[in-house]
């Protein structure tokens, strides 16, 4: 089995050093040329009214929210993922523990919904877009060139 | 052709990097070094987990705590530091720099006294297996009802992380 | 005075031969032990003359263990027993004492002991010294319990390749008073070369008793395996040598092993995964241009294959721009986290029956959590560039993808339910090569679930309809906003490379993967060119789910972030469960074969049929010039 790790890690390692090797030889590839342009990401061509501002994420806090409901489903998850590979064994020994078995994990989940219909009754898991604001319209036509 | 052991040289690796990562978790001025740092550690502890033969702990250990924790963490620097503030948002603490280097002089001193004179009994040989299968067997037979409460134990814990972030959100509605 | 001395004297000789009379047995002789195999439970019986009956004598073997697959071990162990006739000490062999000889837990292993056997009577008389002698060439053969079945498969593999090194061949079955019979051995092998042959018993490696496969383990750090064997029907113990100076353990303790594992690594990310991402952007970019109905830009090369090499030499020139402002060192640590995340879940992709980087036991659970590396990643990286669109994209983009994570996740669980297994090739082997037999066509309630899979991967991987994160038309490049050349190429060669890890997962979980219509597993495994036709159907099917991915981002309006999270979490992760508990059910229910069978094809059968009006209503769409696009196509 330390085998299979070592493959994960040979993979991971390779993975880095392709990303680093391309770095090098896209430096040797480019050669030498002084900086010409700003460095700063913000659009050079920006008037001076939209003067680059430091950015602040003008967002629902509620994001925060999400990742916390998401972490507890995770670790659910993460505890019915063993139940789910033993239920095919404990249905095969006999009707009686396949039910047992059956009866648990539903209690399990049943919880959990539970927590979830929390959630959902107080409308921590809508996201707005900007704080405050209204919606834009839900969709928006995809018709630009496929980079 | 040398025979090096690979389980050793990968612990020591791992060893480095856990360290390191938590080193810079420790020292580093913005917080979200630190959140790369933590990363770091993270990924150690599931490559330790992984080489003692528990591979479910492992990718659960990256699944949820990587995956999810350290998302809460970032999601949480991000919302509430600009760039400015939070590349100097973790400062060490200017006062009591002495003593603390002090104390961890003696306490470095201390545990590696003790780490170097205990008889440390030696475990069994480690046998490498899965581990699902049997932790899977465990939550539906002998350890089920700590498996149900578990869900409740979730249930709690997001009532209540959603009623005092709630409170917070109202609070601090205005970005 | 002379006389009183002499008297004296005579009192005392004579008290001292009284003394020696009465100092109970002179001599006790210690002869054998019986049985030499033992387990716990078992009564041990060392054999000898001159016991005192009834006494309770102190034993210690002292010598050395032989443990299949360890060095010799030298110990010392006491045991107790009670001698129950002149002849005969008993000993009962208890659990504890066979932990001492063969170990605790799992480690416990099938152990020889020989040295020398020390037994001694405590005195008649209180106060004199013990009596005690050594049987010297005592051999003691004791079984552990019974190991878990797995331990078990796993060392009676380690010794069939230890004997298959060494060039034997082990018959299949053996005989009752234990060994190793020897079916053929290679010509030319260590073994021929030691001298041993065909129908020979092997009865012992290295002094350890060859009870089953499971005990022919060399300790592996040594020159020689000594067999002892016995030839035809003479009772005769003959010894052979075998070199196995370079006989390793399974996991590689060299650098030889390592050094292939990042070959096999380097080929398959080098040789496959960017091909396949940058073949799929020509692919999209085709059929985009076909589906649009729009001229095709300049390309380069002949059908414009080139292009996307073009494009990575290209983001080669680029100068590379570290943005001064925010995090530099978070800037540049982004993209490897994110290639670093997709290339990872290339080591469980099943593109073969034995074609598989690593068959890790936790398999589809691995690949959802090397993709946790990568939303960290696209976080960060939004975070780095000091950018309000990078940030925006990057949160949107975690938020989705970890909204979007939990039905996923739980989609999966339901296919673990139905096969038993993390194992990618196992969930494979539970299906069958012609499509009533995958899980997609299984149930109706499989089908949902591929269906929900599919969204929620391909909001994970965000591409269309829900790739508001990074789309062109929305927010610059989302997250990768700030990044320039290599840099962004890594993050799109990411998610292209991700893009395929989805469809293939998919492939195997759902539809079979390698298995090809009509061709048994057994047929596969024989041929290894049937395997390569196995490898091209897996790419073919993971290739019609990557049609259809492009053909959706072609078709469909995008979806908001915000929208496509409330969907997750009220409307995906309920019905997961709820599919979830209909799997259980169905895995506790099962219906018999033909019943399954039976569903199977009607499924199949059905969407056969879907397939053929959905086909025939965009038939009509395409030729009708008024045709109402906004139509039901199912009508």
């Amino acid at each position: 089995m330390l085998t299979a790790y070592a493959t994960v890690l040979a993979f991971m390692l390779v993975a880095a050093t392709l990303v680093s090797g391309s770095l090098l030889v896209a430096r040797f590839v480019r050669g030498r040329r002084p900086p010409t342009a700003p460095e700063s990401t913000q659009d050079v061509s920006d008037a001076p009214e939209s003067a680059p501002h430091p950015a602040r994420f003008n967002f629902d806090p509620r994001f925060c929210l999400v990742a916390f409901v998401f972490v507890v489903f995770d670790v659910a998850v993460a505890f019915l993922v063993p139940v789910a590979v033993v239920l095919k064994r404990w249905a095969a020994e006999s009707r009686g523990t396949g039910v047992r078995a059956l009866i648990e994990v539903f209690a399990f989940a049943g919880v959990l919904l539970l927590g979830l219909a929390y959630a959902r009754k107080n409308g921590d898991l809508e996201v707005e877009a900007t704080a405050g604001g209204a919606s834009p319209p839900t969709t928006v036509p995809s018709d630009d060139d496929p980079a | 052709m040398a025979r090096v052991d690979i389980a050793g040289v990968a612990f020591v690796a791992l060893a480095l990097l856990t360290l390191g990562s938590a080193a810079i978790v420790a020292f580093a001025r913005s917080v979200m070094h630190s959140a790369a740092g933590l990363l770091g550690v993270l990924c150690g502890v599931a490559g330790f987990y992984a080489l003692l033969s528990a591979d479910f702990l492992a990718a659960v250990q990256l699944l949820v705590y990587v995956g999810g924790t350290l998302v809460v963490f970032l999601f949480a620097v991000m919302l509430t530091l600009t760039s400015a503030r939070a590349a100097s948002s973790n400062e060490p603490i200017a006062t009591g720099r002495r003593a603390a280097g002090w104390a961890t002089i003696a306490l470095a001193f201390a545990l590696v006294t003790i780490a170097l004179d205990t008889i440390w009994p030696l475990g069994e040989k480690l046998v490498q297996l899965p581990t699902t299968a049997k932790l899977g067997h465990a939550l539906l037979g002998p350890y089920a009802l700590p498996f149900e409460l578990l869900a409740l134990l979730l249930l709690a814990t997001t009532v209540g992380a959603l009623a005092i972030a709630r409170s917070a959100v109202k609070v601090g509605a205005e970005p | 005075m002379r006389l009183a001395l002499h008297v004296f004297a005579l009192v005392l000789v004579s008290l001292a031969s009284s003394c020696a009379r009465d100092a109970g047995p002179q001599l006790i002789e210690v002869l054998d032990l019986a049985p030499h195999e033992v387990e716990a439970g078992d009564r041990v019986e060392v054999l000898g003359a001159s016991f005192p009956q009834g006494k309770h004598a102190k034993m210690t073997f002292r010598g050395t263990l032989h443990r299949p697959g360890e060095k010799p071990e030298s110990a010392e162990i006491p045991a107790e027993g009670d001698a129950t006739s002149a002849t005969q000490i008993s000993i009962d062999f208890t659990e504890g004492l066979q932990q001492l000889f063969c170990g605790v837990g799992e480690g416990a292993a099938h152990t020889t002991f020989d040295g020398e056997l020390e037994v001694s009577f405590p005195a008649a008389t209180a106060g004199a010294p013990a009596v005690s002698t050594t049987l010297h060439a005592a051999t003691l053969d004791v079984r552990p319990p019974t190991p878990r079945r797995a331990v078990l498969d796993a060392r009676r593999t380690e010794g069939e390749r230890a004997l298959a090194y060494m060039g034997i061949r082990p018959a299949k079955t053996s005989p009752p008073s234990g060994g190793i019979v020897v079916e053929s051995v290679e010509p030319g092998s260590r073994a021929d070369k030691a001298g041993i042959q065909a129908n020979d018993l092997l009865t012992s490696l290295d002094k350890l008793r060859l009870t089953s496969l499971a005990d022919a383990i060399p300790a592996g750090a040594q020159l020689l395996a000594t067999f002892t064997l016995r030839r035809g029907t003479s009772p005769a113990e003959i010894t052979r040598e075998v070199h196995i100076e370079s006989y390793r353990g399974s996991p590689p303790a060299d650098l030889y092993g390592a050094a292939l594992l990042i070959a096999i690594a380097a080929a398959v990310i080098i040789f496959f995964m960017a091909p396949t991402a940058g073949a799929l952007t020509w692919v999209e970019r085709r059929v985009a241009g076909r589906m649009r109905s729009r001229a095709r830009a300049n390309e380069a090369g002949r059908r414009r294959a080139l292009t996307w090499r073009a494009d990575g030499i290209k983001m080669l020139l680029e100068k590379d721009v570290v943005p001064s402002a925010r995090d530099s060192r978070l800037f540049r640590l982004a993209p490897y986290l994110v290639f670093i995340g997709v290339s990872a879940s290339f080591v469980v992709m099943p593109f073969g029956q034995y074609l598989i980087a690593a068959d890790l036991d936790v398999g589809i659970l691995y690949v959802l959590a090397v993709t946790s590396l990568v939303t960290v990643g696209l976080l960060s990286g939004g975070w780095a560039a000091d950018n309000e669109y990078s940030l925006t994209g990057g949160i949107r983009a975690a938020g989705q993808i970890v909204s979007c994570q939990v039905p996923g996740a739980i989609a999966v669980a339901c296919i673990v339910m139905m096969t038993g297994s993390l194992r990618l090739q196992e969930i494979i082997h539970a299906q069958g090569g012609w499509p009533w037999e995958w899980f997609l066509f299984k149930n109706p309630v499989t089908f949902a679930t591929f269906c929900l899979l599919f969204t929620t991967a391909l909001a994970q991987v965000n591409r269309a309809p829900f790739e508001l994160p990074e789309a062109e038309s929305e927010a610059a490049a989302g997250y990768a906003t700030g990044y320039v050349g290599v840099r962004y190429l890594f993050f799109f060669f990411a998610e292209w490379a991700n893009v395929f890890v989805m469809c293939g997962i998919a492939a195997a979980l759902f539809m079979g993967g390698w298995q090809v219509p009509g061709l048994s597993t057994g047929a596969q495994e024989a041929h290894f060119g049937l395997q390569l036709v196995g490898a091209l159907v897996f790419l073919a099917k993971a290739w019609m789910l990557l049609a259809l991915v492009i053909w959706i981002r072609l078709t469909w309006p995008r979806v908001r972030v915000e929208r496509m999270m409330a969907l997750c979490w009220k409307r995906f992760v309920p019905m997961a469960f709820a599919a979830f508990a209909l799997c259980a059910g169905w895995v506790v229910w099962s219906p018999g074969r033909t019943a399954q069978t039976v569903m199977g094809v009607g499924m199949f059968a059905v969407f056969c049929v879907a397939l053929a009006r959905f086909a025939q209503r965009v038939r009509y769409n395409l030729h009708a010039p008024q045709a109402d696009a906004r139509l039901n196509p199912f009508l």
